[in-house]
């Protein structure tokens, strides 16, 4: 059963059940989800700052683009430890931990999206 | 509740009983194989992969930093590398699947931290371009 051996994120507790692959897929699928979503931040704020002309407002396209790269960045490290908890919880038998991650994206794009609202309005008056 | 058949790797814990849905002992009894869920993740793989030459490229022949020259695109090509890499690792899982009795081969730790970590270098990458070298 040597080929059965898998690569388990922490080392095989007796009490340890192999899961269902499916779940297994499950979980991998949303890791490279969130690895999408992190790169579409990062491309975005990439975008934003690099190639939108810039607001009368200095500084107006990092205000914007910043957060976005940071979160990306931060997308890419947890979700990686969201994923090694998933398994260890469905190796377990426990239920599957909870994780802010989606919460946070959510409140930070929307406190982008509402920046940059204001400054196209602002943008919009000066000219 | 499921009956261990011997040389078939047992699913759930050791009472016998499935805590991922209340009928999830009968389902796992009527399809002993994963079905197409391997494949989704290979396209999922794929896709990634996709979005990060995508991103390569931009970065590549999109951006003009005023940083060096060559700045955008040695950090291109790094992301570029990065998604061939990805693109590869994805068509090494899938093969892996297909070999016949493989199908529930997922992936461990090691086949997903390269990404998750070269995607943060990139995003880091990116905040340091942003931060000072803003176009």
């Amino acid at each position: 059963m040597a080929d059965e051996q898998q690569e388990h994120p922490e080392p095989v507790e007796p009490d340890d059940y192999e899961p269902d692959p499916r779940f297994s897929f499950a979980n991998e699928r949303t890791f490279l989800a969130w690895m999408r979503t992190a790169l579409g931040l990062i491309t975005a704020g990439l975008a934003i700052t690099q190639l939108l002309p810039p607001f009368d407002m200095p500084g107006g396209r990092r205000l914007i683009g910043l957060p976005l790269i940071a979160m990306g960045t931060v997308i890419a490290v947890v979700s990686l430890r969201n994923w090694t908890a998933n398994e260890r919880a469905m190796r377990r038998g426990l239920p599957l931990p909870r994780s802010p991650l989606a919460r946070i994206t959510a409140v930070v794009v929307t406190i982008v999206a509402v920046i940059g609202v204001i400054l196209v309005i602002v943008e919009g008056r000066g000219s | 509740m499921s009956a261990h058949v011997p040389g078939r790797r047992r699913y759930g814990p050791p009472d016998g009983s499935f805590p991922y849905g209340p009928n999830a002992d009968r389902f796992l009894e009527e399809s002993p194989t994963p079905g197409l869920a391997g494949e989704r993740t290979d396209l999922a793989w794929n896709r990634s992969g996709l979005a990060l030459l995508a991103c390569g490229i931009a970065v590549a022949k999109g951006l003009k930093f005023p940083v060096t020259e060559p700045a955008h695109a040695v950090i291109g090509v790094i992301i570029l590398v990065l998604g061939v890499f990805t693109w590869s690792m994805g068509h090494w899982e899938a093969r892996k699947r297909r070999r016949n009795g493989h199908d529930r081969e997922v992936a461990g730790f090691s086949d997903l931290a390269p990404v998750a970590y070269g995607t943060a270098a990139v995003g880091v990458a990116a905040f340091v371009l942003a931060l000072f070298f803003p176009g």
